[in-house]
């Protein structure tokens, strides 16, 4: 039987801290995505990243990098609040959120701008959920493609083929 | 709109944490998330709830682990006691099952035998299998007429036939010997009865098991054949025109009498040998035979070590077994690992569709 050292301990405390400073945000824009509604994307959020930090000893580095295995977890943690609810994702944000609200209100005396995003929005509501969801994973978390092809369980290849696909539907959509 | 103005808009569409959640967070963090309480049984329903082959999936394991088992254990059960002849039964082989030879030693005990009927139609599913035992005891001289007693009570408890009993007592020593049939399904706890015997100790014990499977096939197969042949024949002799040839079909039909009696006789035997055993028991007292510890009956050492190395032996037996049962299940969950995740991954996906 091996015992554990304090070192060994502090060292993956930090590892994680570390990991938990830099993809709290992150985290969170994408659960919010998925969830559509502050209170749940919060409870998503914070299990998540107990789940990460009870099982942060099994990660293993070989199998993928350390983001795309908490978005992992996040996205378990995510679609299992999704059906227990028994409701289907609508990625685009919600507009009674004043978190997102906030984020444009120093362009919004432009009207060009809330066109734009007015437009935005409504062509992300027609995307299909996969497809909203790898826009959250991509710009909402900031995730590489190597990390979202982990998450997704696809091949990178693929998982930049999808994101192509889903952009270049999304600006037809916008500019339509 | 270009593709930089696009991924802004994206960028800018990013929701953000309150900053009261995101400083409850770090304090959770900081206290290394501690586990929030949860009633156990409602955490315990939950998982059933949204698991719900769970159960399923254990119960099947369960039933799949004890089906294995069971079959196993019935695998082995004719070898049991199969390894040693007993030269002193003297059970016919069954080559000579054919020959009805045992319709002359049965004639006594028809009574006894027709009421085994019921036991006869129970292995009728099963291949036909003989067995026999016997029973070596030895006993302290002065003890040889008790325990010749005690076995014959032990035959009465179990509905056993005596064919025969001998006992002789001197003051040197003494012998007794039974020759018994027990019912076939009672075997077993005779004999373990028989081991147990007070005032005895167990010598010899061997226990022999023969398949007359075929036998009971071949008897059955010429009786057939004779009872349809003696059918033809009637109709035969209903249609004979000649004088010669009535007679002739008349000769015949009562050498197929005798054969399908005696193929009935031989079937009789062989379900007898088959529903009863054969268990010879011989007690022997004097210093030869008897061999009866002094103190005989008090728990000593020798016998906590027997008792302690049957107990590992069984331990180990059941350590075997279910090694032999998990290690299917193993292989098989192993395989399914994948196929699972997979499942697991599709249904969590189809709350995005």
């Amino acid at each position: 039987m091996t015992a554990t050292s304090p070192t060994a301990l502090d060292a993956s405390w930090e590892r994680f801290e570390a990991l938990y400073r830099s993809s709290r945000d992150d985290v969170y824009a994408y659960v919010a995505t998925l969830l559509r509604e502050r209170a749940a994307a919060e409870d998503v959020t914070a299990l998540a990243f107990e789940r990460a930090y009870r099982k942060r000893r099994s990660f293993d580095r070989a199998r993928g990098d350390e983001r795309a295995w908490l978005f992992g977890i996040a996205r378990n943690a995510a679609l299992d609040e999704l059906r227990r609810r028994r409701r289907h994702a609508r990625l685009a944000v919600d507009p009674k959120d004043p978190a997102a609200t906030d984020a444009l209100a120093s362009t919004e005396d432009l009207a060009d701008d809330a066109l734009r995003r007015t437009a935005l929005r409504e062509a992300l509501e027609r995307l299909a959920p996969r497809e909203r969801e790898l826009v959250a994973l991509k710009f909402h978390a900031g995730l590489s493609n190597a990390e979202i092809a982990r998450v997704l369980g696809v091949s990178e290849s693929n998982a930049g083929t999808l994101l192509h696909r889903t952009m270049a539907k999304l600006r037809k959509a916008c500019d339509a | 709109m270009h593709d930089d103005q696009l991924i802004a808009l994206l960028r800018a569409e990013r929701p953000r944490p309150r900053e009261a959640f995101a400083a409850e967070l770090d304090a959770r963090a900081a206290a290394r998330f501690p586990p929030r309480p949860r009633p156990a049984r409602r955490r315990a329903w939950t998982l059933l709830l949204q698991r719900p082959l769970l159960p399923a999936a254990a119960t099947a394991l369960a039933v799949g682990l004890v089906a294995l088992v069971v079959a196993l254990s019935a695998g082995d059960g004719p070898r049991v006691g199969g390894a040693a002849s007993a030269p002193s039964t003297g059970v016919p082989s069954a080559a000579q099952d054919s020959a009805g030879g045992g319709a002359s030693e049965v004639a006594p005990q028809t009574g006894a035998l027709r009421r085994s009927a019921p036991l006869a139609g129970r292995f009728d599913s099963a291949r036909k299998v003989e067995r026999s035992a016997s029973v070596e005891l030895g006993a302290d001289p002065a003890r040889v007429e008790d325990v010749a007693q005690a076995v014959l009570g032990t035959a009465a408890r179990f509905d056993a036939i005596v064919d025969s009993s001998s006992v002789q007592t001197s003051m040197d020593g003494g012998e007794a010997r039974f020759e018994l049939r027990v019912p076939a399904d009672r075997l077993q706890p005779a004999l373990a009865a028989l081991s147990r015997l007070p005032d005895a100790r167990v010598l010899s014990r061997s226990d022999d098991t023969r398949d007359v499977n075929q036998a009971y096939v071949s008897i059955r197969r010429r009786l057939a054949n004779a009872r349809a042949e003696r059918a033809g024949v009637i109709r035969a002799l209903a249609n004979a025109s000649t004088e010669d040839e009535t007679l002739r079909l008349r000769a015949r039909l009562d050498a197929l009498e005798r054969a399908i009696a005696g193929a009935e006789r031989a079937q009789r035997g062989l379900d007898r040998r088959v529903d009863y055993s054969r268990v010879s028991v011989g007690v022997h007292g004097g210093a030869g035979g008897g061999a009866v510890p002094a103190g005989r009956g008090e728990f000593g050492i020798g016998d906590a070590a027997h008792d302690a190395l049957r107990v590992l032996e069984v331990a180990a037996g059941v350590v075997v077994i279910a090694a032999a049962a998990l290690l299917p299940a193993a292989l098989l969950a192993t395989l399914a690992w994948p196929v699972v995740r997979g499942v697991r991954r599709r249904r969590r996906e189809q709350a995005l569709g």
